[in-house]
């Protein structure tokens, strides 16, 4: 299978998987008791515009997505849209179309989340290898407790524990609000103690288990210096597998900020989608919805590639699926 | 003329949880240049462990508790970690039983034949990957400058198998020690791996086999040390082991070896397996297995003595020193000893 | 190295012994970690407290006092103070207790009942029920489960059964891979085939056979996804999602704590502080019963 064949088949694959989650969101939305109109009109934002006026604007909006016309063509109304990149107005933001609220909120969401991905990888990795070459050692020990900490606690209550930190007992950090680099730092910080423990663990474990393959020892029987042997023949190896993870981890790392852009009110794009979850925004939740799974798949395929590349033995086999689908773990080949 | 390898006394163990077991206990032999020994036993009879002591490549569990083992005088037990790397892949060269898993995926063969001849300083990159290509034609791959660029994935069972053979013998060591070197690979290879390892035997290299498989080693071993649960049991010249095996796990392993062109003969297995270390037998270690085993052999301890019995004694001992004595035997079983 | 001569298993009864002491040995190996151990006791108070809470409580979780709002600390008759409303923090720390517990609890049942529907019949069926199953699962994937709640809680509503559902349906998906891929290896292990050779029902080698080899994996994932449950409970919470007020949850709880971060900042830290200890403690139970399922031991 050559490679534009496989890219083919990924980003048919892509779209089936897009157009699925665009049905059941569209389907579980419709589902939903309660419109727009009734949210606003029962919650404070009723202020915002005026009971009569929300009327009027959903009336205004039913040409798009009327209610007198049936479920199904309201769908493919908005899809119809939504392949052009144009997902209409919001409703809470009648000023605004969902695509411009996206282009608004989403770098401001990947600047933390990039940002956030980089530092656990640049921290990770060494307290990985780290720990791994200096097995059972209270080095080890100390990065399985922190490992253990960022796997359990969510990044909103680290950011908690930051504000705690910082804004109250030191005093030297905003707790909230986005007008600078300074606004930054606690949203980052919590964000990157997750990524990193899982990063960290699996650093780990794959180095532990590359550190006993025979090729390392066999590169030690050639005489190798053990801190050459760690970084050429263990580190390269350990870190191929770690690509795959990446994936997940960004996905969990873009979720993930809808949580701290709550905590820290940060005008992000999953604020946004929480927002338009609670005032039941369906143009904005769609939008969103489909935005996230986009990049989300769209990471996916990247780290795949990424991968392929990175392992000689995943590029001669014409693509990762085809080769993961012969192997039982990565990095083992029957004999 | 290159230095031979003595090994004296070697000790190894394992530090378990709560105990430990020595894995290898008291083994010594010597191998000169281009001379092969081959130690052959089950699967943990500590035959790997005893070479990976004497590479000094255990486990963090395993450590060596005493014994010496020379390499043309310098005591390698004794060196410092630093010295000890020369030593390595430059003097001692290392093959695995399965070049697929010894030979790192994801580099050339490029990268991986060359890199030692950097890593002790013998020659720079070019000169490096002339004598890889030339080690590679050796070994009889075709085309090797071709061949150079691939990955291991890329070649045949045999040819990886080479190529790590290869990867050994680019530096020239005077001692090469093999694990298993053909039991993955398929029988018509086979017979080419020890065409190949009898070669660098008669340019003067030292060859440590170790195996399983008594036929592969009598096909260029001279002698050979039979190990069982971590002692040698037997030790002598090959063809004289194999017309007349002294123990009785040696005339097992005979027994129960497939060989390839011999006439037909039942296939005897040995009963049971190997002890547990841990729960190690009184007395001779295989005495549960043995078919000729009396009560005295669950009593005492069976130290290795020279065989066959008294009469030879003198002879050996006359005999015994630096000069090596092509007619030694000695075996740890007294019925042998005592009977003969 | 270390050989043990093992006789094969043939028996029925033998095989049943042997389960059995697979189990013990586990739990052996679980009380021997001090730290899961500790925590698993910590865990079963608070699970105690949780279903006790009308009778710990000193309040109910919505009655306000109007004398004591905002009451610090150490406040008498509110020992952990009150709210904005004058609610007692003590007996709201309780009540969000028995949410989460209950939420994290209800919505892994549900995903593992959902998960072994799928698992079990994905790998036992094969062929086009797999591959259907599979895509669906593969779609779920690709969608972040955290999204995916959020979508669900927006359609079933704010009550305690719609959150624990859309926790539950939303967090399947590696379960439910997990028994397929079960189902796969155990499937073509001889003592299958002979029950089936035996005339055994589909159904009962599933239920019989092939979930019992399951369990143990199960559990182990099971463990490590009722503290992200109740993250996942709380995090809802904190995004104005989760189970509606006045039920209390840490997550509002928190969440109402920022605002008041400089005069009350107790309402933010007592929440946390639970919080955090709670999701540690289900944590280190999840490790210990790990590290006492996996025999290959020290290295993960």
């Amino acid at each position: 299978m050559s490679f534009m064949t496989y890219l083919g088949k990924r980003v048919m694959r892509m779209v089936l998987s897009l157009t699925a989650v665009s049905m059941i969101t569209f389907t579980l939305l419709q589902l939903a008791p309660g419109n727009f109109a009734d949210i606003q009109r029962i919650s404070a934002g009723a202020a915002q515009f005026g009971g009569s006026g929300t009327e009027d604007m959903v009336h205004a909006f039913a040409s798009r997505y009327g209610d007198d016309i049936p479920a199904w063509r309201q769908y493919l109304i908005f899809m119809k849209g939504a392949v052009t990149w144009d997902f209409g107005p919001s409703y809470k933001y009648p000023t605004q179309d969902v695509q411009d609220i996206i282009a608004q909120g989403f770098p401001i969401s990947a600047t933390i989340a990039l940002i956030a991905v980089a530092l656990s990888l640049l921290i990770a990795i060494p307290i990985g290898v780290y720990a791994a070459v200096r097995q059972n050692s209270p080095a080890d020990h100390g990065t399985m407790f922190l490992i253990t900490l960022g796997t359990a606690l969510p990044n909103y209550l680290t950011g908690v524990i930051l504000v705690l930190f910082f804004t109250l007992t030191l005093g030297v950090l905003p707790s909230s609000g986005w007008a600078g680099p300074h606004y930054m730092i606690m949203p980052v910080l919590a964000l990157v103690l997750g990524p990193t423990a899982v990063l960290a663990r699996y650093v780990r474990s794959s180095m532990l288990e590359t550190l006993r393959e025979e090729y390392v020892v066999a590169a030690l029987a050639k005489g190798g210096p053990r801190s050459t042997v760690i970084m050429r023949h263990a580190l390269r190896n350990s870190l191929i597998p770690i690509v795959t993870v990446l994936g997940p981890l960004l996905a969990s790392l873009m979720t993930g900020t809808v949580f701290v852009e709550a905590l820290f009110r940060i005008p992000g794009l999953g604020l946004y989608f929480a927002q338009a979850a609670a005032s039941r925004d369906m143009p904005l939740l769609m939008g969103t919805a489909l935005f996230f799974a986009l990049i989300l798949m769209t990471m996916n395929l990247i780290v795949d590639l990424v991968y392929g590349y990175l392992d000689p033995r995943i590029r001669a086999a014409g693509g990762v699926s085809r080769w993961r689908r012969s192997q039982k773990s990565p990095l083992r080949q029957p004999a | 003329m290159s230095p031979s390898l003595e090994v004296e006394g070697l000790r190894t163990e394992f530090g378990l949880r709560d105990r430990v077991l020595r894995v290898v206990d008291d083994v010594s032999f010597t191998v000169e240049p281009g001379q092969a020994l081959a130690i052959v036993g089950e699967s943990g009879s500590g035959k790997s462990v005893a070479m990976r002591s004497v590479m000094r490549l255990l486990p963090k569990t395993g450590r060596i508790a005493g014994g010496q083992a020379r390499l043309g005088g310098t005591d390698l037990l004794a060196l410092s970690e630093r010295q000890m790397r020369k030593v390595r892949g430059r003097d001692i060269g290392m093959v695995f039983q399965n070049a697929m898993e010894a030979l790192n995926p994801t580099l050339t063969l490029e990268r991986q034949l060359t890199e030692h001849l950097k890593w002790h300083g013998i020659c720079d990159h070019a000169e490096a990957k002339r004598r890889a290509v030339e080690t590679l034609g050796d070994v009889g791959i075709p085309e090797p400058e071709k061949r150079i660029r691939t990955y291991p994935f890329q070649l045949s069972g045999g040819m990886r198998q080479r190529a790590m053979i290869a990867m050994a013998m680019v530096t020239q060591p005077s001692v090469l020690i093999a694990d298993e070197p053909t039991t993955a690979v398929d029988v018509t290879v086979q017979r080419q791996l020890l065409d190949l390892l009898a070669e660098l035997k008669a340019r003067g290299t030292g060859i440590i086999m170790i195996t399983h498989d008594l036929g592969v080693a009598r096909y260029f071993c001279d002698d050979a040390m039979v190990m069982y649960a971590g002692r040698v049991v037997e030790h002598g010249p090959i063809r004289r082991l194999l017309s007349r095996p002294a123990h009785p796990y040696t005339t097992g392993l005979f027994e129960s070896t497939l060989e390839v062109g011999a006439r037909q003969r039942a296939l005897l297995p040995i009963p049971g397996s190997p002890p547990d270390l841990a729960y190690r037998p009184t007395g001779c270690a295989f005495h549960p297995r043995c078919g000729r085993a009396e009560e005295r052999c669950g009593r005492e301890e069976q130290p290795l003595l020279p065989w066959p019995g008294h009469g030879e004694v003198d002879l050996l001992h006359a005999g015994a020193g630096p000069e090596r004595n092509a007619e030694r035997r000695e075996v740890a079983c007294w019925k042998a000893v005592e009977h003969g | 190295m270390a050989t043990i001569t093992e006789e094969p298993a043939a028996t029925a009864g033998v095989e049943a012994g042997e389960a059995r002491s697979h189990w013990s040995r586990a739990w052996a190996r679980f009380k021997a970690n001090r730290l899961a151990f500790v925590s698993l006791i910590f865990c079963g108070l608070l699970i105690v407290t949780a279903l006790a809470a009308p009778w710990i409580a000193p309040y109910h979780f919505s009655e306000t006092d109007p004398d004591a709002r905002l009451a610090p600390l150490g406040t008498e008759g509110h020992l952990l103070g009150t709210d904005l409303l004058g609610r007692d923090i003590f007996s709201r720390l309780i009540y969000g207790l028995r949410t989460a517990l209950f939420v994290a609890f209800g919505a892994e049942l549900a995903s593992l009942v959902v998960a072994i529907l799928i698992g079990l019949s994905a790998g036992y069926i094969g062929g086009r029920v797999d591959q259907g199953l599979m895509g669906i699962t593969d779609v779920m994937y690709a969608f972040p489960s955290y999204l995916f709640a959020i979508v669900l809680v927006t359609v079933m509503g704010r009550s305690l059964w719609a959150v624990m559902l859309a926790i539950g349906i939303s967090s399947w998906v590696t379960q439910a891979r997990l028994v397929r891929a079960q189902v796969l290896t155990v499937k073509e292990r001889e003592y299958v085939e002979a029950a089936r050779s035996m005339g055994a029902s589909g159904t009962t080698i599933s239920l019989r056979y092939i979930l019992p080899n399951a369990i143990g994996p199960l559990l182990v994932t099971t463990s490590f996804a009722i503290p992200a449950a109740i993250g996942a409970e709380a995090g809802l919470a904190l995004l104005g999602l989760g189970v509606q007020p006045p039920t209390p949850s840490w997550g509002s709880m928190i969440s109402e704590g920022t605002s008041y971060i400089l005069a009350a900042p107790h309402l933010l830290f007592l929440p946390a502080a639970l919080f955090a200890l709670t999701l540690l403690a289900f944590t280190w139970v999840g490790d210990g019963i790990r590290d006492a399922f996996d025999t290959s031991g020290e290295d993960r």
